[in-house]
């Protein structure tokens, strides 16, 4: 039997579809780039017009992305950018605004409270679980160890 | 169609790379290079003048910091505020140059009273008090009391 | 000038999302949690603060700030109110991003059809 499951598993290696790591690599730095490069100008016109340091700017700026994100989902454009970028959009925030706000526009059909409250938070949920959880143990351990070092 | 809109993304993101890169070579050759002393402007009211001690003091110390690009100072009333840009590199100090610089300035100068920051934004507004020249003392004093309060905001 | 290092490190952090995502042949899912716990670790060794100096929002916009922000906002608190701090303290910094996700995910629940117009 085994030898069959290994046999098998080298066939489904031979027929997957090989990833250009390269070409992809290059696409996300560039697209993810972008993306930052976007929100900087943001964050540089937040703090020039309005009453924003650069340790409070990044609040407004991250809503502000979000908010082009739910524009962006609700008329389809980024889920066609998400195919060209990979990770370049799915690894800035926009991306985790993304996941959220598509999954809550395509469950409304179901209802907002079993449809869209309940499946809105697929890919976000294990994004704050291991965000708290790990900050959480972090934290922990650092301030023990500052509290055992200080004595 | 896909492919032409793909090469597009490519070729804009690749020029603005370009563009930015490009005016980056101009803010270092702006530079002194040869003793990296930081250009300095210092915003003076009438309390200080620029023969002043205090003043002069400020300036060496932070003339002296090879690591900062260009200062902005605000000096009304015993109170100091300075805002530092750091060279580009040494922005990821910035936060232990501020703090060494405020130790510095405070033992120097034995004033209590003096803040430095390296935050973009009160380099911003000071730039702009410049700007203007604004000389109203009681504008200023406003303008600092703001900035300082600003300056404790955490979110 | 902060534009070309924001875009430099915010490609390079999308760049590794990548690696894990074709060569770790992960899920996004995956790749995501890893990138926040990276954050929260870097900030925990004192690297992602000097990184926010540098590269602006090249390291406040991807996911991974998201875990230098929880972070910092126990580890402040833990400072003032002692252990408890480390719980209670954690989403001070940090409303933005996920406020803003749930408050437009609703409002674009009731404002678009689904499968785009």
């Amino acid at each position: 039997m085994s030898q069959q499951s290994s046999n098998y598993k080298d066939y489904e290696q031979s027929v997957e579809p090989k990833r250009p790591l390269l070409k992809n690599c290059i696409k996300a730095f560039i697209i993810g780039g972008l993306i930052c490069v976007f929100g900087q100008a943001i964050s540089t016109t937040y703090m020039y017009f309005f009453n924003f340091t650069e340790e409070t700017v990044g609040n407004p700026t991250t809503a502000t992305l979000i908010f082009i994100t739910m524009l962006l989902t609700g008329f389809g454009i980024y889920d066609r950018i998400a195919q060209f970028a990979g990770a370049g959009t799915a690894v800035p925030v926009t991306g985790f605004g993304n996941a959220v706000i598509s999954a809550a526009i395509e469950h409304r059909t179901e209802g907002f409270v079993q449809g869209v409250g309940g499946n809105m938070f697929k890919l976000a949920g294990s994004v704050i679980l291991f965000g708290v959880f790990s900050a959480f143990v972090i934290a922990l351990i650092k301030t023990l160890f500052s509290y055992w070092s200080g004595m | 169609m896909m492919i032409r809109f793909k090469n597009y993304i490519l070729s804009i993101g690749l020029l603005c790379l370009l563009i930015t890169g490009c005016s980056s070579n101009q803010e270092s050759s702006n530079e002194n290079n040869e003793y990296h002393s930081p250009q300095s402007t210092n915003i003076t009211h009438q309390d200080y003048q620029s023969s002043d001690p205090l003043s002069k003091t400020a300036d060496t110390i932070l003339q002296d910091d090879d690591r900062i690009h260009s200062y902005i100072g605000m000096a009304i009333e015993q109170q100091l505020f300075i805002a530092i840009q750091a060279h580009t590199f040494q922005q990821l100090n910035e936060q232990t140059i501020e703090k060494e610089v405020e130790k510095k300035l405070k033992k120097a100068l034995q004033m209590k009273d003096i803040t430095v920051t390296s935050d973009q934004k009160f380099y911003m507004e000071l730039h702009q008090l410049q700007k203007n020249n604004e000389t109203d003392k009681v504008k200023l004093k406003k303008k600092l009391k703001q900035l300082k309060k600003l300056q404790k905001e955490k979110t | 000038m902060v534009f070309v290092w924001s875009f430099v490190i915010g490609g390079l952090i999308c760049v590794v999302g990548q690696l894990l995502l074709d060569v770790g042949k992960l899920t996004p899912g995956h790749t995501l949690s890893i990138l926040v716990v990276g954050g929260a670790i870097l900030d925990g060794f004192g690297l992602y603060e000097p990184l926010i100096d540098f590269a602006g929002a090249g390291a406040t916009v991807p996911i991974t700030s998201f875990g230098n922000s929880l972070v910092h906002g126990a580890l402040e608190e833990a400072e003032k109110h002692g252990l408890i701090g480390v719980v209670t303290g954690m989403f001070e910094v940090t409303s933005s991003g996920i406020s803003a996700a749930i408050i437009f995910g609703m409002i674009g629940a009731i404002l678009f059809k689904p499968k785009g117009e």
